[in-house]
């Protein structure tokens, strides 16, 4: 180490030294040559002659001099300095070869860096609390149900049964409207286990976390703010840790801030906003009355140190099949799955990622080979121009170098470019994507992805360098002066430049077909009915609380006043509410039981999607009634409960039956019948095909849900048009209710569609830069071969060859490697469409549409760039060619 | 850098040393002088000689400076180190043992 930092100390100061040192060997050189000219007419040598012989005696002044720089050992770094410029300049005199390759190379590093910020993210940075590794979730499972939920006592029961888990926590979604401020605010929050801190292992930013104590009935409420909400409604105020603030009607005391990079496991389904507060379980739930049927809680657990996950598998599915036993009203034929919170955060996206990683991976290869083969086409352009450095007395190894030099200038630039844009570009998919992407939050241009993205550049200069350098430095110098303006593109040469080709086009074709599958998934799923018109729909998320909204009533009269102003608002047609909006992630799966069979045990009721909506919503949101009657204002409380099915309940339960008049019993055994059958919605994504719902009267429900609920308006211009009035209509009729989310149901629907549409977009942009660096790839070969051989052309000509014999001689041989990469492209698309199988709907991996479409359209491409230089060897001139021989 | 035992470059190594024990010289003035004490049978390759004389340097084993030449030219002189002066010792017994070994094989009959 020291021996070395010595010698490269010497070599810097050398480096330094350099002018001194060129300027005494110059000078030393000169007075040689004049001594020796001087003894020379000494000896009767005549004044020129003198000069000119003690010059031919020296030898090569340059050669020797280069030798005595590397007598020096000051060569290294000084032809590192040296390559470089010679580099620019070499690239400077080639302007539209330099961009070309520039372009291409930002574009690959950019793209690749872009989707590694993200894989680097979301999948490889560790979670950010204390071994991350040891936290798992406990998903709940019945046959029929994979919701992953569970019971609060499940957890309580798991915890204390289990001896690997260290700690255990029950975590539940909670809405929770902030009152106290200018206007009231709904803030997404969750409901835990005083557990719930302990378990991720982090540490307040202020104040505490959960006390044990505080999980028993009938303690003080507390709530944790995060360090986003605390800064936003409360200006940072520290003095607010100790305080009471009025959340929902009820006075919480703030315990504690998290940290400011303190990520929400986001243990409920995606597509809500992470939580931006905190309580414990609410002070009046009682765990030990609570209902082990009752399975709304998601579940997050600590394994011992050491201890593996399959282990806890075990161990928690044997407590599981115990619990059945014990309790088999509620828990049997319950089990549940232990999975790495890591996993199941990022299941979701890994797929996209890794796919949308392999495919600017290949792109990047594209680059490096529509590069390598333009580097090859100038090589060989300039084997001249090398013969006779060679000639000159420059070492092979340093001509090869100053090639690879060159190419590392230009990996260089373009990873540099690729950089900045991949700054830009993954701040935009951050953007875009937002909580569609798991994780998105940490997507940034760190150490590690820096270090990915120079890697990148220096393995791409290397790849693309290396083999136009290997070409040169093998060429002889002395065929090549001989070969004469020809320079020696020999056959070999051009075996290799028409196989590179064949590997762009077959990347190409597998890229092509690739997008063009998501493409027509996308395609499909974004024509999936989902059940309602969505054009023309504004929505509104209203969430009354506080003392003033306690009662049924005082809720039942803010809806029906502020259902009766929006509708007199001009260019409403009509007007609705719904508890949960279909495909806004939201769900309420009921357990029913049918009152003409006899009951199953809790645990086997068959569960349905269940709504509560107001007469008018089916009407506003376009789901058309099939059969019987929609609910009307006639079924208000103390009038009989009625309810309505959709289609895929009705076919669910009553299979060629007339479903009208059936009494069925939910929330809490009270009786329902059947009054009319709807059209089946898309509840959850347009994926996934309808889940069978039941819809009851908002206002003979009102007592089992919350005061909140989503307002509706159908309009028959633009949606977005009414979001000012309607906001300021309710504001008139309880300017003390929070209102949030206001947006088209289209957006709703597109939120579903987010994730799709990024990697379908991506990969299509992929896949166009693939084709566009292929086909010009193609278009660069042909017209390089047809510049190299315009005298053969002429001389066809000379000898009666017609125009298009000549078009036709240059279309065959080039679409030969064209034809060779297809072939190889179909092969390798095949196999990479079945790893594609898992993201697509309704268009199968092997769909021939879209593989014919790949191959026809580069095709296509690779002829027409073909063309283009085909007709210019038309216009090969007989005459010039015969002249030039 | 290079360790090369090319005998030429061997050769030319030992050859300066040899010069150089006589007194410092210019580069020019080395290159005369192996011309004279070879009575004119080796002639050294003139430019040749001054990566030669980088490389010792670099070893160490001379010295250089600029002076006025007897010519009253600005030049600069080489001059042996003590390493070099070791290292001349050195040289010169190898030289001889390889000339010794390479009579001996021609002499072989």
């Amino acid at each position: 180490m020291i021996a070395t930092g010595g010698k490269l100390a010497r070599r810097l100061r050398a480096m330094l030294q350099r002018t001194q040192l060129e300027h005494d060997m110059t000078e030393e050189m000169r007075f040689h040559v004049e001594m020796e000219a001087r003894d020379l007419r000494a000896q009767g040598f005549s004044e020129s002659e003198a000069e000119r012989e003690a010059r031919l005696r020296f030898g090569g002044v340059e050669r020797y001099k280069e030798e005595g720089r590397d007598a020096r050992g000051a060569r290294w770094l000084e032809d590192a300095g040296r390559d470089i410029r010679y580099g620019l300049r070499a690239l400077r005199r080639s302007p539209g070869f330099a961009v070309v390759a520039v372009v291409t190379l930002a574009l690959g590093i950019g793209a690749t860096t872009t989707i590694f910020s993200a894989v680097n993210g979301v999948l490889m940075r560790p979670l950010p609390y204390e071994n991350p590794g040891q936290l798992v979730r406990l998903l709940g499972h019945t046959a029929r149900t994979s919701f992953g939920t569970v019971a609060y006592l499940d957890v309580l029961d798991f915890r204390s049964q289990s001896t690997l888990l260290e700690e255990a926590a029950a975590y539940d979604e909670w809405t929770a409207t902030l009152t106290g401020g200018d206007a009231p605010e709904r803030v997404d929050g969750a409901s835990v286990t005083s557990s719930f801190f302990r378990v991720l292992g982090v540490r307040p930013w202020l104040g505490r976390y959960f006390r044990p104590e505080e999980d028993s009935v009938g303690h003080d409420p507390v709530v944790v703010l995060s360090h986003g909400l605390w800064t936003r409604r409360f200006g940072t105020d520290r003095d607010i840790v100790g305080q009471q603030i009025p959340i929902n009607g009820t006075q919480y005391r703030v315990v504690g801030i998290t940290p400011p990079d303190f990520e929400d496991p986001s243990l409920t389904d995606a597509g809500s906003q992470p939580p931006q507060l905190w309580r414990v379980t609410p002070p009046y739930f009682n765990p030990k009355d609570s209902d082990r049927s009752s399975t709304a809680f998601a579940a997050v657990a600590r394994l011992r140190n050491g201890v593996e996950v399959n282990a806890a598998r075990t161990e928690l599915s044997a407590i599981a099949s115990r619990l059945a036993l014990q309790y088999p009203e509620a828990n049997s034929g319950r089990g549940v799955r232990v999975v790495t919170l890591k996993d199941q955060i990022t299941a979701p996206v890994r797929d996209s990622l890794l796919l949308l990683l392999v495919a600017t991976g290949l792109l990047v290869l594209i680059a490096c080979v529509n590069i390598a083969n333009l580097m090859l086409a100038r090589a060989s352009g300039r084997a001249r121009e090398m013969a006779l450095r060679t000639a000159l007395g420059a070492g092979r190894g340093r001509l090869a170098r100053q090639l690879l030099s060159e190419s590392l200038v230009l990996a260089a630039i373009g990873g540099a470019l690729g950089i900045l844009l991949a700054y830009w570009s993954s701040a935009a998919i951050v953007a875009v994507a937002g909580e569609s992407l798991a994780r998105s939050a940490q997507i940034r241009i760190d150490g590690r992805v820096l270090g990915f993205a120079l890697m990148a550049t220096l393995l791409t200069g290397l790849g693309f360098g290396l083999l136009p350098a290997m070409q040169t430095s093998l060429t002889n110098a002395h065929s090549a002066l001989k070969e004469g303006s020809r320079g020696s593109a020999g056959r070999a040469a051009n075996r290799f430049r028409n196989t590179l080709v064949a590997v762009q086009v077959a990347i190409s074709v597998v890229l092509l077909a690739s997008a063009g599958l998501l493409l027509r998934s996308l395609w499909s799923l974004e024509s999936v009915d989902p059940g309602f018109r969505a054009a023309g729909v504004l929505t509104l998320q209203v969430d009354p609380s506080g003392p003033k909204y306690a009662s049924d009533t005082a809720v039942e009269q803010l809806y029906s006043r502020a259902l009766d102003q929006l509708s007199g608002l001009p260019g409403v047609q009509s007007v609705g509410t719904v508890d949960i909006l279909p495909m806004s992630g939201g769900f309420n799966g009921m357990g029913v039981v049918f009152l003409d069979r006899p009951a199953p045990k809790p645990a086997e009721e068959p569960s349905v999607e269940t709504r509560a909506v107001s007469p008018n919503l089916f009407t506003t949101l376009g789901i058309p009634l099939r059969r019987g009657r929609a609910f009307s204002d006639d079924d208000r409380s103390g009038a009989p409960n009625v309810a309505i099915v959709d289609e895929a309940m009705a076919r669910r339960f009553w299979p060629g039956q007339d479903p009208i008049g059936k009494r069925i019993a939910v929330f809490n055994r009270t009786e329902w019948e059947v009054v009319g059958v709807v059209g089946s919605v898309r509840q959850f994504t347009l994926d996934q095909s309808p889940a069978a719902t039941l819809y009851l009267p908002r206002v003979q429900v009102q007592e089992f849900i919350g005061g909140s609920a989503i307002i509706v308006l159908r309009t028959a211009g633009n949606p977005e048009t009414l979001t000012a009035p309607a906001r300021s209509t309710l504001k008139d009729v309880a300017p003390d209710v929070a209102v949030s989310s206001i947006q088209p149901i289209d957006r709703v629907v597109g939120a579903t569609l987010l994730s799709q549409r990024l990697r379908t977009f991506l990969l299509s942009v992929f896949a166009a830069i693939a084709f566009v660096i292929g086909v010009v790839g193609i278009y660069g070969v042909v017209a390089y071969g047809v510049s190299r051989r315009m005298a053969e052309f002429g001389i066809r000509i000379a000898l009666g060859a017609q125009r298009n014999q000549i078009v036709r001689l240059v279309m065959l041989q080039s679409m030969r490697p064209t034809l060779a990469g297809m072939a190889v492209g179909v092969v390798v698309a095949f196999v990479a469409g079945r790893a594609l199988t898992g993201l697509l709907y309704g268009v199968s991996a092997v769909d021939p549409v879209t593989y014919a479409g790949a191959v026809l359209g580069l095709g296509a491409a690779a002829a027409v760039a073909a063309y283009v230089p085909a007709r210019r060897a038309t216009q090969a001139d007989p005459i010039v060619a015969l002249k030039s021989e | 850098m290079t360790d090369r035992a090319d005998l030429l470059q061997g050769t030319l190594d030992l050859l300066v040393l040899k010069t150089l024990m006589l007194g410092p010289l210019h580069g020019w003035g080395i290159n005369k002088r192996i011309q004279q004490l070879s009575k004119d049978v080796l002639e050294v390759n003139q430019g040749s000689l001054y990566p030669a004389l980088y490389r010792l340097e670099q070893r160490g084993w001379i010295d250089s400076k600029w002076g006025i030449s007897s010519e009253g030219r600005r030049a600069k002189f080489y001059d042996l180190t003590a390493t070099g002066r070791k290292q001349f010792g050195e040289e010169h017994a190898q030289w001889r043992r390889f000339s010794v070994a390479i009579e001996h094989v021609l002499q072989a009959s």
